[in-house]
């Protein structure tokens, strides 16, 4: 995963950082059916705050905004959506906390 | 004699844990500054043989790397023009449609902020001309390794996404990397870089996905588009609490009284009774 001088990434470390963009990067570039369903607050939904911060400590999580009941914002801040998506064969990998086994888990392989 | 020979074991005790907390302090700092020191030492003698992202092994590079270090972005707009062109030699041929920008630094922390939001001269190539679909902005480890402040480079990078947005182009962001996998860095260290890691992209994460403006701009302009009339929004609203408390504020005029006032009745300053 690092390059020789072990700060770098390696070739591979490229990959595997391409690997983990590319189906935010297909999403992002399909259209908006996706991006615009209403969820519930409760399959990987937090405010904004408390995604960023459950995502530093999960490396690969994706954090898009999203809506509750048609709403942006909620009391905290505005509605943050968590995904972990797979690539090429890798599973998915179970989120953290009591959404485990959301709706919200997908994989693109 | 007891309450004597207490004391004295007390004010021992005391002492030898201030100088155990001193020296504690002033290790630990060397063991940071000597581990902080040692790597860029080092890195900077096998600076010139290799440097960053060339293998040092003979044969050929591969191509991915080609791409993700040595592609530099041109630097006028016809260079540009002339470099989307597949026979400028400039282009990997796996990546026909894709712009890469590189070696784009925040502002040094400290600097005052300015006046309109600035954003990287990549976000300007990366419009230039055709529109692109998607913008993919991967954040390096810098801003955290130079223990830059995250509102600073949070808002340098949350105005280029704004920009890209505005021109209707999908963004993806890879914040900073988790540095706490450099296994390269020895462990106390390892972690005081790992969290400011956390803490940079934490805050790169609220500040893209957010709708907060930058930190320069006023909050709002008035008509004549001076800024500064949220400045004046606010003693507007203060007289009619004002008036309530006796011996703040003027007291206004007869003829205006309770007519800023909404639904509550007029009142005096003057208690009853």
């Amino acid at each position: 995963m690092f390059a020789w001088d072990r700060f770098h990434p390696s070739a591979e470390g490229y990959a595997v950082a391409a690997a983990a963009l590319l189906p935010t990067v297909l999403s992002a570039l399909a259209t908006g059916q996706e991006r615009k369903t209403t969820l519930v607050r409760g399959e990987g939904v937090r405010s904004l705050p408390q995604a960023a911060q459950e995502a530093v400590r999960h490396a690969g999580t994706e954090v898009s905004g999203t809506q509750v009941s048609g709403r942006d914002r909620g009391p905290a801040g505005r509605w943050a959506q968590l995904r972990r998506r797979a690539f090429f064969g890798v599973g998915a990998v179970p989120q953290p906390g009591p959404a485990a086994d959301s709706p919200t888990l997908e994989g693109l392989a | 004699m007891t309450e004597r020979s207490t004391g004295e074991f007390a004010v021992r005790l005391g002492r030898a844990a201030a100088v155990s907390l001193v020296a504690g302090t002033i290790g630990g700092a060397a063991l940071l500054a000597g581990e902080a020191i040692a790597p860029a030492t080092g890195r900077t003698r096998s600076r010139n043989s290799a440097w960053p992202c060339v293998p040092p092994s003979a044969g050929p590079a591969p191509r991915r790397c080609d791409w993700c270090c040595s592609v530099t972005p041109p630097r006028s707009a016809s260079a540009w023009r002339r470099s989307r062109r597949p026979s400028a030699g400039n282009w990997p041929t796996c990546w026909p449609r894709a712009r890469t920008a590189a070696g784009c630094t925040s502002p040094a922390s400290g600097s005052p902020a300015p006046a309109r939001p600035t954003w990287p001269p990549q976000v300007a190539r990366a419009l230039l001309g055709e529109r692109p679909d998607v913008a993919v902005v991967l954040i390096g480890a810098n801003d955290a390794t130079a223990l830059r402040r995250p509102a600073d480079v949070a808002a340098y990078l949350g105005a280029a996404v704004r920009r890209l947005r505005e021109a209707g182009v999908e963004v993806v962001v890879g914040t900073c990397p988790d540095l706490g996998a450099v296994r390269a860095v020895a462990p106390p260290l390892r972690q005081v870089i790992a969290w400011s890691g956390r803490r940079v992209a934490r805050t790169q994460t609220v500040a893209v996905l957010g709708r907060r403006r930058h930190r320069g701009r006023p909050w709002r302009r008035d008509r004549a588009g001076l800024p500064g009339r949220r400045r004046h929004a606010l003693p507007r609203r203060l007289p009619p609490v004002r008036r309530r408390l006796p011996g703040l504020g003027a007291r206004p005029p007869p003829g205006r009284r309770g007519r800023r006032c909404g639904r509550l009745p007029p009142l005096s300053p003057f208690p009853p009774g």
